[in-house]
């Protein structure tokens, strides 16, 4: 999957050199709490994001410019993490083992609720809604991958809860037409 | 798309996304006005707004779907219904068909469900239509939920596809239609759908046509649903009252049936049409309680075409007249009272269809203007015919469909007649058929009579179009498209005779006269009552036209061949003829013939036929001839009975009977009195009639000059009245009128010219009317001789002695036939008759 961002707006650090350090840090800061935590019970993403950033802002090298910097890169690696807990739910499923740096094994990620092939059918399709409309598809990670709501998303994207909620009418409508169009399966039929 | 129009949609779509279903259409349709170009790419989206959320958030609380349901492979949810969640599932081999799998999760005990199921199984199985989706299959899956399988349509709700599609007003209507017809298929097999919306309507373009389906047909009765007055629907989401039919959205469920589902097809059809509902929600709501039907039918829905007219429908505006035809339909179909609606789909369906196809709908008041119009518009070259033509076309219409209702008259009198005998139940059959054939008549005729307006070919020159061109295409059309044993011929005849009649052209109508007595004579045989009454209309015209002997001649044997039927259409018939002759005779000096068949024939309308306005007029005739015969006295006392039985007439008089009555008594009473206050009294009398009558008509003129006629007998007639006289003869002559009317002008104005020894213009007024001085023997009439009287003392007077001879010649002879010794006008002849005789053969040797 490629998740190579397309440029860093405004100068700073690339997208992807702040994804590097965040995402290592979500992976220590989620084993840490897995560690803390007792057995069954899980982390929510967004506490841990939470988490992530009071830990990196208060570094004077902080990798991100800002906080809306800082939770598209935070919003990438959860997405990351949803993607590589399905495919190594299907490893393991398959015989394959568990990936060796998941971070996800605390984490009570928002994907239960809908199908697999959702997921990662969306996932793709971000970076074609990207293209088109790149704020949309930066509502559509916040908010399927994330999970937060309009407010911290307008806050976070700088623009008003209006515009995330015509964003997502737009790309939630968008998404749902490109994965009838793949003939995506709307259930796990065929893996219970 | 550019990041501008993206914006728009975007907007849109959030829009559409936080309204109620309800309000949608109308958030479609302004968008779709104000950005027509982005309806199809708003299209691709729109569908998807509902399911979206819930299948990429799965933010529902509903249970996670099971893998399989009863044989079907759940393959991914297409939404929520009122009952639970819906799914796209697989069918296995062989039939591997796509299907709409429903799973009911309702209140009611899932027992019920299926036992609803089990009963209805074979009827749901049945529906085999193009509207309707198919129901595949219902049971109820491993965890007890019962669910039905449909055939899946990959469709939009109607009012979405209608939206988007920007569809014209002729293919909303056949959407409509298409529902009409599936309905009624389900209505065949005894299935009510109960609850039609538009999410239960979906659309699909199938090759290149726009296709409509009802799903979900049976599901409402499967779930006995209802709805109880506050709005609410046990087991649906309260959000359908609006489409719901009054009788059952009060829980009236006992009288729910097929019409209810038309009702709910109306609101559709509204909603369509206008982008709003004809009923809001809140108001429905508003209304809950017992009182709700009623507060329901006193709220007036505002016909479509207003909300149609406000919106400004685009380029293609239709006109006015298929917006009230719409306004009609859509009316019809959501009255509150359900026997006023359409009584089955089908009528409904087909009411779309003839309005599709430009044909009159039913749902119209059934007026012959409206059909008039709905001919004419179907054909667009019949625009350039005059307004003048229609109304003549119309006022035929309308000679018809009242002469039709005359027949249904005499058919009730004899009717009652005959239950006296105790025939009653034949009767009332024979009168029902003949009602039923009476008014297929009528519509043939009208058909008729608007085809040969719209199709007249005057087209090519439709500034000339005149109603005289446009009768005689009727009359050669006649002939010319209705086969000879055609009985709306006979209608369609005696309403061009009668026209002809009131337009004065007593030429044509004797010809069409003529030809109605052929066609009785070859559609019901020589003896008939049709052929003896359609005789009786040759004498009648014949009567106008001055032919007075050919005219007593076919009165005559018309009255022969009617005494001889013994019914009691017949006597009537005979009576109103016999009337008819008399007048005649009159008109033929055989003053006391006529005397005493107008003396005869007056008891029996007394007696028998106590409501025909002949027991009134009748007396006004006798009078008249009194009066000629010099009975003054007599006369005026049959005028004064007239008067009496117009007065006493109550509610069945006519406004113009007791007028005439006032005006026939003072004509006589200045005939017995010959004084001032009388004439003056007279003249009141007349201004008041002609103001009735309206001054421009034949008959308003013919009354003044009869007015004048006595005044100047009575010496009192002054020279405006002369003037008039010159006038009205003036008129008859330029239009070329023949008739006993030009007759008695000419008559008159040269009988006041001589007597004021004004002999040049007496002689040039008789020179006009152009009669033949040398055939004496066709001078039938007392006008006609009167008129050479005046001829002979203005020439002789004139010195014209010869001209006056020949103009005198045989006239003395011809009176003294018809005119007793002493009548006036027979001495006046005599005595100018010796006066030119000696010229007249001085005269002579110059030859």
């Amino acid at each position: 999957m490629d998740h190579s961002a397309r440029e860093a707006p405004n100068g700073g650090r690339s997208l992807d050199a702040s994804f590097e350090l965040v995402y290592a840090e979500l992976r220590r800061r989620a084993a840490e709490a897995t560690r803390k935590l007792p057995p069954g019970h899980t982390i929510q993403p967004t506490a841990l994001v939470h988490e992530v950033y009071l830990a990196l802002a208060t570094r004077e090298t902080a990798p991100w410019r800002d906080e809306q910097h800082f939770l598209a890169v935070a919003t990438r690696a959860i997405r990351c993490a949803v993607v590589d807990r399905i495919r190594s739910r299907r490893r393991i499923k398959r015989g394959g083992g568990a990936s060796p740096w998941s971070f996800t094994d605390g984490l009570d990620l928002p994907m239960p609720k809908v199908p697999d092939d959702i997921v990662l059918g969306v996932d793709e399709l971000i970076e074609s809604l990207r293209e088109t409309d790149a704020r949309a598809a930066e509502v559509v990670s916040m908010r399927f991958f994330l999970g937060i709501g309009d407010a911290e998303i307008a806050r976070a994207l700088g623009v008003t809860p209006r515009t995330v909620r015509r964003d997502w009418a737009f790309a939630k409508t968008w998404l749902m037409r490109e994965l009838s169009a793949r003939g995506t399966r709307w259930s796990d039929a065929d893996e219970s | 798309m550019s990041p501008e129009d993206r914006e728009l949609i975007k907007e849109v779509l959030l829009e559409l996304d936080e309204a109620e279903a309800a309000d949608r259409p109308a958030i479609l349709s302004r968008f779709r006005l104000a950005h027509p170009e982005l309806m199809a790419s708003l299209g691709d989206y729109v569908p998807f707004l509902d399911v979206a959320d819930e299948a990429l958030l799965g933010d529902s609380e509903s249970p996670s779907p099971p893998a399989v349901v009863g044989r079907f492979r759940i393959e991914r949810p297409l939404g929520r219904g009122a009952m639970g969640e819906v799914y796209l599932a697989q069918e296995p081999p062989p039939m591997g068909r796509q299907v709409a799998l429903k799973l009911i999760r309702h209140g009611l005990a899932s027992k019920q469900i299926r036992r609803r199921f089990e009963f209805e199984r074979e009827t749901l199985k049945s529906l085999d239509h193009e509207n309707v989706a198919r129901i595949i299959d219902g049971g109820t899956s491993d965890d007890g939920t019962p669910y039905v399988a449909m055939e899946y349509v990959d469709g939009r709700p109607i009012t979405v596809y209608a939206t988007v599609s920007a569809l014209r007003l002729e293919d909303q209507v056949d959407l409509i239609r298409q529902i009409c017809s599936g309905v009624a298929h389900a209505h065949l097999k005894g299935l009510v759908h109960r609850d039609l919306k538009p999410a239960n309507v979906l659309v699909a373009k199938r090759d290149g046509r726009a296709v409509a389906k009802i799903i979900d047909f049976g599901i409402a009765k499967l779930l006995g649903m209802a709805a109880s007055p506050d709005g609410t629907v046990p087991g649906t989401p309260v959000g359908t009252i609006e489409y719901m039919s009054p009788e059952q959205a009060q829980g009236l469920m006992a009288v729910v049936d097929q019409r209810s589902d038309i009702y709910s097809i109306g609101v559709i059809l509204y909603q369509l049409l206008t982008g709003s509902l004809p009923r809001a929600r809140e108001e429905l709501l508003g209304w809950a309680g017992p009182d709700f039907l009623r507060r329901m039918s006193h709220a007036r829905v505002s016909p479509p075409s207003h909300a149609l007219a406000a919106r400004g429908a685009g380029s293609a505006t239709p006109s006015r007249l298929r917006l009230r035809e719409l306004d009609w339909i859509t009316l019809k179909a959501l009255e509150v009272d359900p026997a006023r609606r359409y009584r089955s789909a089908q009528e409904f369906a087909d009411d779309l269809d003839r309005f599709l196809r430009g044909e009159p709908v039913r749902a119209a008041p059934q007026t012959l203007k409206y059909r008039l119009r709905k001919w004419i518009a179907r054909r667009p070259a019949a625009a350039g015919l005059g307004a003048a033509s229609v109304l003549a076309l119309a006022a035929m219409g309308a000679a018809v469909v009242s002469s039709q209702r005359q027949t249904a008259h005499a058919l009730v009198s004899a009717v009652q007649s005959e239950k006296a005998k105790g025939e009653a139940l034949a009767t009332a059959e024979a009168e029902r058929d003949a009602a039923v054939k009476a008014r297929d008549e009528t519509q043939r005729v009208v058909g008729f009579l608007v085809s040969v307006l719209a199709g007249t070919s005057p087209m090519q020159k439709p500034e000339s179009a005149s109603i005289a061109d446009v009768i005689d295409e009727a009359a050669a059309r006649i002939d010319g498209e209705l086969p000879r044993g055609e009985s709306a011929r006979m209608p369609l005849r005696m309403a061009l005779v009668e026209v002809l009649l009131y337009r004065g052209d007593t030429a044509r109508a004797e010809v069409h006269a003529r030809a109605l007595h052929a066609d009785a004579v070859a559609i019901k045989g020589a003896r008939s009552v049709e052929a003896a009454q359609a005789l009786a209309g040759v004498g009648a015209v014949l009567q106008h036209q001055g032919q007075l002997v050919e005219s007593e001649a076919a009165l005559e044997s018309a009255v022969a061949l009617l005494d001889q039927h013994d019914d009691p259409e017949a006597w009537r018939r005979a009576a109103v003829a016999r009337m008819r002759l008399a007048s005649t005779k009159g008109d033929l000096g055989r003053i006391d013939e006529a005397i005493a068949l107008f003396e005869a024939s007056i008891p029996v309308f007394d007696e028998r036929l106590p409501q025909h306005p002949n027991r009134i007029s009748g007396r006004w005739q006798l009078a008249r001839m009194l009066s000629a015969a010099g009975r003054a006295a007599e006369a005026r006392e049959t005028a004064e009975a007239a008067l009496h039985l117009a007065q006493s007439a109550g509610s069945d008089a006519r406004p113009a009977d007791e007028m005439f009555s006032r005006y026939h008594l003072a004509m006589y009473r200045l005939e017995e009195q010959r004084s001032l206050p009388a004439a003056a009294d007279l003249r009141r009398s007349t201004d008041s009639l002609v103001r009735w009558l309206g001054s421009d008509g034949t008959e308003g003129l013919a009354c003044r000059l009869e007015s004048i006629e006595m005044l100047e007998r009575a010496g009192f007639a002054e020279e405006h009245e002369l003037k008039f006289a010159r006038d009205a003869a003036d008129r008859f002559a330029r239009d070329s009128v023949s008739s006993q009317q030009s007759l008695f002008a000419h008559a008159l104005l040269a009988r006041m010219l001589n007597a004021r020894n004004r002999h040049e213009e007496a002689a040039a007024s008789v020179e006009r009317v152009g009669l033949d001085w040398n055939l004496a023997t066709r001078r039938t009439s007392l006008l006609q001789l009167e008129i050479a009287i005046e001829a002979g003392i203005a020439l002789q007077a004139l010195g014209r002695l010869e001209e006056a001879c020949a103009a005198l010649k045989g006239v003395p002879e011809r009176l003294a036939e018809i005119l007793p010794a002493d009548n006036p006008v027979r001495i006046r002849a005599m005595e100018i008759r010796s006066r030119v005789g000696a010229g007249g053969h001085a005269a002579e040797p110059s030859k």
